[in-house]
């Protein structure tokens, strides 16, 4: 999985710079949110502008990381319009907050 | 494995021939002897169990290059450790061997311990090769096992399928296409009462044995009679005895049933409805799940009808909620997977327009005919046969009640009111 880790003070972003997420991903995705949660202060930021693509399995791994984080926040950034939809249908919008930029869900914290 | 000893030793010249021999019979080896290539062919296919040819170089008929060319070769089919024997320091000729394949070049003057050791490393290639191919040979067998394990649970989960296709006032069909032996789709319908028919479809998360296995447990959940009644239907404690359990209830009850840890990604998104026959009355919910396509037969146009609403399975904080819709005759519900609308060509996906739109030009054919229309349009448009997602797709159309039709299959209801009554 291609990614990069930002720390930010209480925010922790992680952001998939792959056009896919799907169950190719998933596993991994998940390892690396189980290595990284308990590090992860108060928030986790998911940079998702770059995925075209999510399947039932991406979203699974999403799931599983809003349950790992045990309460502390998450949110999306710049979900592209299929990943959007996705979220939507299954109602995760009302879990994960939406952000239009990094700098937007970092603010939230400041 | 067995301990591998038989050398082939082939030279034309008889004295070398003996020397050699007696030299690696002392060391404890089985010696076979030919005197030019052609022989030492003829010898190998008799003996299948030599894998080690140590050959001199010029002899008549076929000699040493071409003895190693031809056992190297795709076409011959044994892995054999080649040896030449050359004089000392022939380099043109140590090229020309290695460009034949010959494994390794013994100095006809070497010292015997030299020899023996080389002829053992020899041996220590060929069972490491030996070893591999064992290993390959298990891993084959293993896979062929698996698959054909695979292939008869896939049978198993296809009979699950419903085979009716028309129940009073009802007419249905649907395709279901696993994108393996086995998938996470399924999908079924059944007749609760003279008045009411259910349908659903769901698709667990990801595919492959585990989603299949709980996609064969779900379909077990929703059709299974208990004494404490069924998911489908309520005991009440006057007559009729039972209630439909309305569309939410039963999304809410697999909910709490098939609840994940966060250990788990499986989960699965449904649609879920029951339809009054008599009236055209629908009630439905959604979970997850992509929404319904509702054909309306008078105007020839065609909606979705969709809730946004949780994943079953994941939270254990959820509600689902019943939506109510009045159908007109003949028309048509539709349910299907996302395997279907993401089905992708390129960087384009068939989507719900795409859905829409065939399923209103599919809307003359016969309601027994549109899902396999519509899949085989699917398969047309991606150019390719093969999903990579599990596909599944039902098709309902209310074709309406009138007073004749009074033969309801009701054996699923009596069953299980029998035992209520008692």
């Amino acid at each position: 999985m291609q990614h990069k880790i930002i720390n930010q003070g209480q925010c922790t972003v992680l952001h998939i710079t792959e056009d896919r997420f799907d169950a190719r991903l998933a596993p991994e995705f998940r390892n690396k949110l189980a290595e990284l949660s308990p590090n992860i202060d108060m928030h986790l930021v998911l940079d998702l502008s770059q995925v075209r693509f999510m399947d039932s399995s991406g979203l699974g791994a999403v799931m599983a990381a809003y349950k790992m984080l045990r309460g502390k926040k998450m949110s999306v950034v710049n979900p592209q319009r299929a990943v959007k939809e996705l979220l939507k249908l299954t109602r995760m919008d009302q879990l994960i907050s939406c952000y239009e930029n990094v700098d937007d869900a970092i603010a939230v914290n400041a | 494995m067995l301990q591998m000893k038989d050398i082939l030793l082939v030279d034309d010249n008889l004295a070398m021939l003996w020397v050699w021999e007696q030299t690696l019979l002392k060391r404890g080896y089985n010696i076979m002897t030919a005197r030019d290539g052609l022989e030492a062919l003829t010898i190998l296919q008799d003996n299948p169990q030599i894998q080690f040819v140590l050959s001199d170089w010029m002899m008549p008929n076929m000699n040493g290059i071409e003895l190693c060319t031809k056992l190297k070769s795709v076409e011959y089919k044994r892995y054999i450790f080649f040896v030449l024997l050359s004089g000392k320091n022939d380099q043109p000729s140590i090229v020309e061997g290695i460009n034949a394949g010959a494994d390794d070049f013994f100095v006809k003057s070497a010292n015997i311990d030299e020899v023996d050791a080389r002829v053992k490393a020899g041996f220590r290639t060929l069972a490491l090769h030996n070893e591999i191919v064992e290993k390959n040979n298990r891993l084959d067998s293993a896979y062929a096992t698996i698959k054909k394990d695979l292939e008869s649970a896939g049978e198993l989960v296809k009979r699950l399928l419903p085979t009716k296709r028309k129940f009073t006032g009802v007419e249905l069909s649907y395709v279901s296409i696993p994108s393996a032996q086995i998938g996470g789709d399924m999908l079924g319908y059944m007749q609760l009462d003279e008045e009411h028919v259910a349908f659903y479809l769901f698709d667990v998360a990801g595919h492959g044995v585990s989603s299949a296995l709980m996609s064969f447990s779900i379909q077990q959940s929703i059709t299974a009679n208990s004494d404490k009644g069924e998911l489908l239907k309520t005991v009440i404690p006057h007559p009729p005895y039972y209630k439909i359990t309305p569309p939410h209830e039963v999304i809410k009850q697999l909910n709490s049933i098939y609840l994940t840890n966060e250990q788990s990604l499986l989960y699965f998104t449904m649609a879920y409805s029951v339809l009054n026959v008599k009236t055209g009355k629908l009630s439905f919910s959604v979970a997850g799940h992509p929404p319904l396509v509702w054909l309306h037969n008078k105007s020839g146009t065609a909606e979705f009808i969709g809730q946004d609403s949780f994943v079953v399975g994941a939270f254990d904080f959820v509600e689902y909620k019943t939506s109510h819709i009045q159908l007109e005759h003949g028309d048509k519900i539709w349910m299907y997977s996302d395997g279907l609308t993401e089905a992708e060509y390129g960087m384009k996906q068939f989507s719900e327009e795409g859905l829409k739109n065939a399923v209103i030009d599919f809307r003359h054919h016969p309601t027994s005919t549109q899902t396999e229309l519509l899949v085989d349009r699917v398969r047309d448009w991606q150019q390719s046969v093969q999903f990579n997602d599990d596909v599944s797709v039902l098709a309902v159309e209310w074709t309406g009640y009138s007073k004749g039709k009074h033969t309801c299959n009701t054996k699923l209801s009596t069953k299980v009111n029998a035992q209520f009554f008692t």
